[in-house]
């Protein structure tokens, strides 16, 4: 009766024993398929993604600063602008906006670069490139003194280059105006 | 015989035991593994991801229009030459400039104007290095001809100012160099 009742119980332990054999065939494969995963082998192109999208996307450096931001500017944004932009603004190591190519909400496409903050005028903008939205065409270098030190401008059906001078002591500035047809001051 | 035969197969049970908690516990420290690795615990910038590579990076405003781009050109898209790079888009969804390379070896920036505004073609700002190094910068008008120009090209530079009369059909360009300040008049194409 011993015998017989010590015989069911290894052999029930025998039957729950071979039920957890599959494991163990089970769990190496299971384990390579999320290696091989993790490190792409099992895609034809490994780690590139077909597309991304996303509202905004930064670039940080080895010491983690942001040094380019893709997006919309946020709403609560500290640098005043003339209008709210989206585009690529590109940041020094000071983690300062320092130019960007963006299109606004008045109609303008602009590429700008600045100054370092605290060099020259407090406007920061310093050389850029601009189409309004009636399309008319500006061409800059400014410079820290503040105002337009050369530029080229397309209006109308003409274009023309403006050279500016500002006089420190008296605080106006004097352009020399070349058109296609004359030179004017 | 039958306590011999019993005791064989006592000890290959405790033996597929002793396997069994074995693979218990790897699979646990799996587990535990994968999980610090999904929610970034195991890296100290967390949420950093230190390189993305796609074929397309498109960027939206809070409007879900997109306003930035950063791919190839599809074959789709009418220019010169196919270009890769980024195109930046105003807010009612029309492509407004970009900077990137071209299939033809020159590298470029380039702003237009809005659809609708001026000349059909609407390039109107841009600057461009050529396949054999030439530098232009340049202003076109609403007009669809160049207005002024920086040009870098050989061993000297030059600015060109031009103004088309419709009327007559006719471009003149204003050249100044170094050493000469000329004035052509073209027939406009």
């Amino acid at each position: 009766m011993r015998n017989l009742e010590v015989e069911a119980r290894v052999r029930k332990l025998e039957q729950r024993a071979g039920r957890w054999r599959w494991l163990l065939v089970a769990a190496p494969v299971l384990m390579m398929s999320i290696m091989l995963a993790g490190r792409g082998s099992a895609r034809p192109e490994a780690g590139i993604a077909a597309e991304i999208r996303t509202h905004r996307l930064i670039v940080l450096d080895h010491q983690g600063r942001k040094r380019v931001e893709i997006g919309e500017d946020a709403p609560d944004l500290d640098i005043k602008r003339n209008a709210r932009v989206a585009g690529l603004i590109i940041f020094d190591g000071n983690e300062q906006e320092r130019g960007g190519m963006v299109t606004a909400d008045d109609g303008s496409a602009t590429v700008a670069l600045d100054a370092p903050r605290g060099v020259g005028y407090r406007v920061s903008d310093r050389a850029g490139m601009k189409v309004g939205a009636d399309g008319s065409v500006l061409i800059g270098v400014l410079s820290n003194a503040g105002g337009f030190a050369a530029r080229l401008i397309a209006q109308g059906a003409e274009g023309q280059l403006e050279v500016s001078h500002v006089d420190s002591a008296e605080g106006g500035a004097s352009t020399r105006v070349i058109h296609v047809e004359a030179d004017s001051r | 015989m039958h306590e011999q035969d019993i005791a064989v197969r006592l000890e290959r049970l405790e033996h597929s035991l002793r396997r069994r908690n074995l693979l218990a516990a790897s699979m646990f420290a799996l587990g535990a593994s994968l999980a610090l690795i999904g929610t970034s615990v195991a890296t100290p910038d967390a949420g950093v991801v230190p390189e993305i590579r796609t074929y397309k990076l498109t960027v939206l405003d809070s409007e879900g229009r997109t306003r930035v781009q950063i791919a190839e050109d599809t074959s789709d898209i009418a220019r010169n030459s196919p270009a890769t790079g980024m195109t930046i888009y105003d807010a009612k969804g029309d492509e407004r400039g970009g900077i990137g390379t071209m299939a033809n070896g020159s590298a470029v920036m380039a702003l237009d104007a809005p659809v609708g505004v001026g000349y059909k073609v609407r390039d109107r700002a841009g600057m461009r290095v050529a396949p054999d190094g030439t530098a232009v910068i340049t202003a076109l008008s609403n007009e669809g001809s160049f207005a002024a120009s920086l040009v870098a090209q050989g061993n000297q530079g030059r600015l060109e100012l031009s103004r088309k009369d419709s009327a007559r059909g006719e471009i003149s360009t204003r050249v100044l160099t170094f050493d000469s300040d000329s004035t052509k008049v073209e027939k406009a194409p």
